[in-house]
């Protein structure tokens, strides 16, 4: 079947366009309904599905089954895993002005970050710089 | 475009690309090289998208045949999307279409020609019958059409992706941990070196004065009237950042904004924003915990949110 064009005027921008994109749908969707229809195809793809359908059981299974493998060993190897979800909240401290538990209070240490509270990605943080080196810069060019 | 390139320390490259000083920094020397490439590659790819500067790129051919569709590169499609959000989250302050603007004050080639002459015309009455919102995208055949008159300008947006997108890819590719800077615009991927965190230097221009400041991750940008600035043929001296309200220069109550935000992306639209629209984009890196230092045109300081209140001070 051959696809109409459809002629539109957009409102305020002065485009005299061919909806092409409609061009495409029907196609598509011409297609789609032919695959479907075509009792060949259709089994063929039932077949797919059930094939997909399988090996997603069989996967979800076996992921399941490591899962709870390694957990009733990290049970029995270190008896408390807690929950181990961090602060991950992409928002920085409240305060990064040195001076609070997290920033270090020695001169060296002042601004440093802990690592360890990190907490995953989401942790972000700016605080005075140190000395030595810098390492970027920051400026308009 | 062409490339200088400079070793300066051992875990720092340093080269010119896009008119703009482009560095990596990594605590770990063999990762340099691979970081390097990688956004060496990258901007190559953006540089063929989304250049104003150069007639082949998907850009130009968009500007060139305004009234039309035009066929682009994913690439393309991708950053005329994020610069398109970006529009609808300032409320059009942050605008990708003011590249006919641009060229009207004078920015129509790399900034270094724009500098070396007096170009772009005293102000006229602006006809602009379209706004941002009438840039068309079309996903699903890949193709992108601005209305006839407009061209499109992604410098506020792309950069700040490229950034982002060169701290991501780095992680794919083995780099445990790096520092990327196109232009002052930068950000940070891995864990921070040995000391703790990257050290950054914050100034309003290159070479010029400024604070430092220490991050464990994120992003800082900054934007500035003082650095891409150039005379007019009237002798009047103008600045890139555009108010999409008047077509000229912004003129906010701020020469400078630095922002640091979780991704570079962010940070560049807060630093751009915030110039053309001060109060609005106030609210805006307040309500999202971001941080920001701000210079007036008097020289005074600002700070917005976390941003350290006394950071040690470092010559240019």
């Amino acid at each position: 079947m051959p696809a109409q064009t459809t002629h539109r005027n957009l409102p305020a921008s002065g485009w005299p366009q061919i909806a092409d994109s409609e061009i495409f749908h029907r196609y598509a969707s011409d297609r789609e309904v032919m695959a479907l229809t075509n009792p060949r195809t259709n089994l063929l793809r039932r077949a797919r599905l059930w094939l997909v359908g399988a090996v997603a059981v069989g996967t979800g299974a076996s992921v399941a089954f490591t899962a709870a493998a390694a957990a009733n060993q990290q049970d029995r190897s270190s008896g408390s895993s807690g929950s181990g979800t961090g602060t991950s909240n992409g928002s920085p401290p409240d305060d990064f002005s040195g001076g609070n538990s997290n920033n270090g209070t020695g001169s060296q240490d002042q601004g440093t970050p802990n690592n360890n509270q990190q907490g995953g990605s989401g942790f972000l943080g700016l605080f005075p710089g140190g000395g030595g080196r810098s390492h970027g810069s920051s400026h308009a060019s | 475009m062409t490339a200088a390139l400079t070793t300066s320390t051992p875990s720092t490259l340093t080269w010119t690309d896009w008119s703009c000083t482009v560095s990596v920094a990594t605590p770990d020397r063999r990762d340099a090289a691979v970081a390097r490439a990688i956004v060496r590659s990258l901007m190559g790819q953006v540089d063929r998208a989304v250049s104003r500067f150069r007639d082949d790129s998907d850009l130009s051919r968009v500007n060139a045949a305004a009234g039309q569709y035009t066929f682009v590169s994913p690439l393309t499609l991708r950053l005329v999307d994020v610069a398109l959000r970006t529009a609808a989250d300032t409320a059009g302050a942050v605008d990708p279409s003011l590249g006919a603007d641009l060229a009207a004050l004078g920015y129509d080639n790399d900034i270094d020609v724009v500098r070396a002459r007096r170009n772009g015309s005293a102000p006229t009455p602006r006809r602009r019958p379209w706004s941002w919102r009438d840039i068309k995208i079309d996903h699903k055949l890949r193709r992108v059409g601005v209305p006839e008159g407009m061209r499109l300008d992604l410098g506020a947006t792309a950069k700040a992706w490229t950034v982002d997108e060169a701290a991501q890819r780095f992680r794919s590719y083995g780099v445990r941990s790096a520092l990327v800077s196109i232009g002052g615009d930068l950000a940070v991927a891995g864990v921070p070196p040995r000391d703790g965190a990257w050290q950054i230097d914050v100034a309003e221009f290159e070479g010029a004065a400024g604070v430092r400041v220490g991050m464990s991750g994120g992003a800082v940008a900054t934007s500035s009237t003082m650095g891409r600035r150039w005379h007019r043929a009237d002798g009047v001296a103008v600045h890139h950042l555009v108010d999409p309200r008047t077509g000229l220069s912004a003129r906010g109550r701020w020469r400078t904004a630095s922002v640091w935000a979780p991704t570079c992306l962010e940070a560049n639209v807060a630093s751009t924003w915030l110039l053309v629209d001060p109060d609005a984009a106030s609210a805006h890196v307040a309500a999202k915990a971001h941080a920001a230092r701000l210079v007036a045109h008097d020289g005074s300081i600002e700070i917005i949110g976390c941003w350290p209140a006394s950071p040690p001070e470092v010559s240019s």
